[in-house]
């Protein structure tokens, strides 16, 4: 070999010196210089060479030397990232005191217990023989650990493994950094995952890694209304409400919106099934407020609301208030009645009113109307809301207050009627009338129903229409209804009905003498007889509820009635009748017309005692002709006429 | 002496039975009138006219007598002038009928009538006394007067509206009002408005006027009348504020009223709107496709028609006149005129005697 080495160095200087004639400078020490330079080099590749194959040759052949290495414990690790199982971001972040679980795909290569722990801060765990691993600083620092019987899949299978949180409660940080290892227990060399894994925090930039997101909710304290309000009012609800514990600012503050749920049934966004009384219309940092109008018709009385604030992430209030049960009221008001639904008819359904009994009652007059409520027509006890009404009834021009139902001693029978008056009798009977109008009360969202009055009336009721000192006026009525609370409103309504005359007359006596006469004599004074006794006289009553004049005729008297002779021996003229309102000399008197009426001024008042009508009393006198000679029973026949008094009183 | 004791006896005697036989009852009428201030020449009135007796224990004769000078014709009595007050009846109705001729002249008419009871059977002894009572009658005659008064209104639920494709169709609200009629010319309101709001009161959501005709009251009648007005609203409890327009400018009553809207098919023998409810808007988008397409179809046909119709007139003249002088016109040349677009028009004029005036413009 050193031989061959050696020509070939002679070969290569040889071939330096031959092909380059330049070289001259290629003289025959440089040659040995660089034949040198070239065989050490040589030498120096071979050695090498030989002592690796020699090594080579050691091993393997017959006579070579072993050496062997023990690996200890592996910690377990992470197949994949760990994570929170329900992610806590800054749009989901987890309500402060809520319990939090982690998970982790993880394996250990000896197949040994993993225990997924989660710790506060990166400090190097401790993993404990046959025991839970603990974070750096101690338990203080620890989120959650595995407990139970933690996995060991067979390896290469991997796991899921979970730690849960005891409540986490931060009421300083709105995040907490979590950092996550994977340990298992094995005896005398328990291992916990690395803490520069780049994993220990999740993967990086997921809403599932770390840090947990902290929500701190509101403490809802108490809450507030501005009532007790009326239907058709608006009532207000205002919470005490605030994050007492830390404000959050990440995405912005916590707003809070207040529901006042009818059940206790809210579902953490929407009241349930129970309904909604209301909500806040915009949600506020504190405080929130929610209102509503009371719906008319609505029921009286107190009723529960159930309140709850959640805020603009979803955490529900915390506090005494949440879900407990508050109250609120409504108004009683008192019911009205509806305008243009008021009717007062007479037995015959007419608004042109007639009374039809002389010195009595004529019944069956109703004034018929509807109660509007803003309560409702009914209670919730389902009873009728208006319970009683008290009506009055009188002429349009008459005093308002003279017949307003509110004292007794109003009732006059003539220009004022009044149920409410204890010290008169009228016989009203008041009701509720689901026919008028066809208006039943159907429930708590019907807030009027008919109702019906019916009472008579004296004969003495002031009438309103035509040839009447008080035709310019109509009736009127003032109705009082009274719900079950004993609200009460006045009513006061023109009805557009009249009240008619009833223009009539009674007698009372069913007598009168002339005495006793000769042909040629007779009374010398009207009323009285031949004795000096009165004698003669008619009263007449004005049974009807007008003043009255008279038309007073009469017929020839003879013994044939209607079929007299007209002779002046058998037929008393009528004109031989005489007659007056008081005891005059018979020459005085109005003699007695025949055929055609005469107008006699009258003027009876117009009664106003229901007991005792005003009488108008005629005194008769009358001269038998001398020219009679014909004796027996003479008859004839007397009429009066009422008439209507045409003066101004009445 | 004897004579005079005779004498003196029959007076007694004639003393004694001249008692007054007394109906001893009560006798009266309600209203003791016919009045009408409102009457127009060929109008017609009644009046009743109610008898009262307070004790009705016998028949009793009842006679009318009219005392109205110069229009007694216009008076009539349902029960004729002689009636009979049946025992047991302590009310009898009368109707006094007033007719006012066409011709009468206006002005104020007044008078009476009478009315007399007297007994059915025999007369007692003595005087009897018979009760009457007399009616006024007064009368005005005038212009036309229209008038009447609401005497009660009712507002009915409705139900809430729908729409079919894209036509909108509004609920019905009914209004009903009791009207009397206080004229002498029928007499409807001249339209219904309603302004309906929340049901505070304090919203104006809608407003509204019939949509109907109202029908016409008659002189002096009372009667109930509906009006039907739509609404858009949705289901729920408002109150409507009514007008009820006597005139343009004037009202007759105005007051408030709340109104309940329930989901469509609640309320039991509702009638909604139908065609007539929709608006002027929706109702043209049905209306004018319908008369185009009537046009297109129809109008070629009649062109058709007339076309034809003149052909043949115009083939009727030239065989009955087939030259006129300095005219030569010949049947080709009528043809040539007949196509032309404008021919020359033909009139008439008011003072020709016979001939037609040729419009030579047009040529």
């Amino acid at each position: 070999m050193q031989s061959s080495c050696s020509c070939m160095v002679y070969n290569i200087v040889n071939k330096l010196h031959t092909m380059d004639g330049k070289f001259t400078y290629w003289k025959t020490a440089g040659k040995i210089t660089v034949a040198t330079g070239i065989f050490a080099l040589v030498t120096l590749i071979g050695v090498s060479t030989i002592g690796v194959f020699s090594t080579q040759a050691l091993a393997g052949g017959s006579g070579a030397a072993t050496s062997t290495v023990k690996v200890l414990n592996t910690p377990p690790r992470f197949n994949a990232a760990p994570r929170e199982v329900v992610v806590s971001a800054t749009t989901t972040p987890t309500v402060n005191g809520s319990v939090v679980v982690w998970s982790a795909d993880a394996y250990d290569s000896s197949s040994n217990n993993i225990y997924l722990l989660i710790c506060k801060t990166g400090g190097a765990p401790t993993a404990t023989t046959s025991a839970q691993p603990s974070c750096a600083g101690g338990i203080s620092n620890q989120l959650a650990v595995t407990s139970g019987t933690p996995p060991a899949p067979i390896y290469p299978a991997t796991a899921i493994v979970y730690a849960t949180s005891s409540p986490i409660i931060d009421n300083v940080n709105e995040t907490i950094q979590w950092y996550a290892f994977v340990c298992d227990d094995v005896v005398g060399l328990p291992k916990c995952s690395k803490t520069t894994d780049p994993l220990v925090q999740g993967t990086p930039g997921a809403p599932e890694a770390s840090p947990l997101v902290i929500n701190h909710p509101h403490t809802f304290s108490s809450l507030t209304n501005d009532g007790p309000k009326d239907p058709g009012q608006l009532i207000t609800f205002t919470a005490s409400s605030t994050e007492v514990t830390h404000q959050d600012t990440i995405n912005g503050p916590d707003l809070a919106t207040l529901f006042l749920c009818k059940a206790a049934d809210f579902t953490g966004t929407n009241c349930g099934s129970g309904g909604t009384w209301a909500s806040s219309t915009s949600a506020v940092q504190t405080n929130p407020v929610a209102s509503w109008t009371f719906p008319i018709p609505t029921l009286d009385g107190t009723t529960t609301t159930y309140p709850y604030i959640v805020d603009s992430r979803g955490a529900q209030a915390i506090g005494p208030q949440q879900g407990t049960a508050s109250t609120f009221t409504v108004n009683n008001v008192a019911p009205t009645i509806v305008p243009g639904t008021i009717s007062l008819v007479d037995q015959y359904a007419s608004t042109s009113m007639k009374l039809v009994v002389e010195k009595g009652e004529t019944p069956n007059f109703k004034l018929s109307f509807q109660v509007s409520d803003y309560n409702s027509c009914t209670t919730a006890a389902g009873t009728p809301q208006a319970s009683s009404t008290i009506i009055t009834l009188y002429r349009s021009g008459y005093p308002d207050a003279s017949c307003n139902g509110l004292s007794d001693g109003q009732q006059n029978y003539n220009s004022c009627y009044s149920s409410g008056d204890k010290t008169a009798s009228w016989n009203v009977v008041c009701a509720p009338d689901p026919t008028y109008m066809s208006d039943s009360c159907t429930g708590p969202s019907d807030m009027t129903v008919g109702w019906s009055c019916t009472f008579p009336l004296w004969y003495t009721t002031d009438p309103t229409d035509f040839g009447s000192p008080w035709a310019s006026e109509q009736m009127k009525v003032n109705i009082t209804p009274m719900d079950h609370a004993g609200a009460t409103s006045s009513n006061l309504k023109l009805t557009g009905s009249e009240m008619n005359i009833l223009s009539a007359l009674g007698l009372t006596a069913n007598t009168f003498s002339f005495g006793g006469w000769e042909p040629g004599q007779g009374n010398t004074t009207i009323g009285v007889d031949d004795q000096g006794a009165t004698s003669s006289l008619l009263a007449i009553e004005a049974t009807g509820n007008a003043s009255l004049d008279a038309n007073i005729s009469g017929t020839d008297m003879c013994t044939t009635p209607g079929s007299c002779s007209g002779s002046p021996t058998d037929t008393i003229p009528a004109s031989a009748e005489h007659y007056a309102t008081s005891t005059i000399a018979y020459a005085s008197g109005v003699s007695l017309a025949s055929t055609t009426p005469k107008f006699f001024d009258f003027n009876i008042l117009k009664s106003t005692s229901t007991s005792t009508p005003n009488t108008g009393t005629l005194y008769w006198g009358i001269t038998v002709p001398a020219t009679i000679t014909v004796s027996g029973d003479y008859k004839g026949q007397n009429a009066i006429d009422a008439v209507i008094n045409s003066s101004a009183t009445w | 002496m004897q004579r005079r004791a005779i004498f003196f006896i029959a007076g007694a005697l004639l003393s004694w039975l001249m008692q007054t036989n007394v109906a001893l009852a009560g006798f009266g009428i309600t209203p003791p009138y016919v009045h009408n201030e409102t009457l127009r020449p060929g109008s017609d009135f009644t009046q009743e006219i109610i008898i009262v007796r307070s004790d009705p224990t016998d028949d009793l004769n009842a006679e009318l007598t009219i005392n109205t000078p110069g229009f007694e014709s216009w008076i009539s009595s349902d029960r004729g002038l002689k009636f009979l007050l049946p025992k047991g009846e302590s009310q009898v109705r009368l109707k006094i009928a007033v007719h006012v001729p066409d011709n009468a002249k206006l002005g104020d008419y007044r008078g009476s009538i009478r009315i007399r009871t007297s007994g059915t059977g025999e007369q007692g002894s003595g005087i009897s006394l018979v009760l009457g009572a007399q009616i006024d009658v007064f009368l005005r005659v005038r212009d036309q007067i229209f008038d009447f008064e609401v005497r009660r209104v009712e507002l009915f639920d409705a139900e809430e509206g729908h729409k079919v494709l894209w036509l909108n169709y509004p609920g019905k609200m009914t209004f009903a009002m009791q009207l009397e009629n206080t004229g002498n010319v029928p007499a409807a309101p001249y339209k219904i408005r309603f302004e309906t709001y929340d049901i505070t009161g304090r919203q104006l959501l809608e407003t509204s006027e019939n949509t109907n005709s109202i029908k016409e009251i008659l002189p002096f009648a009372s009667q109930r009348v509906e009006a039907y007005l739509p609404t858009f609203l949705p289901t729920g409890s408002y109150r409507v504020k009514y007008n009820v327009m006597k005139e343009k400018d004037s009202s007759a009553q105005v007051g408030e009223l709340t109104l309940s809207i329930f989901p469509r098919g609640t309320i039991a023998g509702y009638k909604p709107y139908g065609f007539e409810g929709l608006s002027l808007p929706d109702k043209l988008t049905l209306i004018l496709p319908v008369v185009t397409v009537s046009l297109a179809i129809v109008t070629p046909v009649l062109g058709r028609k007339k076309r034809r119709a003149r052909r043949a007139r115009r083939e009727a003249s030239e065989s009955a006149t087939p030259s006129r002088g300095g005219m030569g016109v010949t049947s080709s040349t009528a043809r040539m005129r007949s196509q032309a677009p404008s021919a020359p028009s033909v009139r008439r004029s008011a003072a020709s005697s016979g001939g037609d005036v040729v419009n030579l413009k047009k040529r």
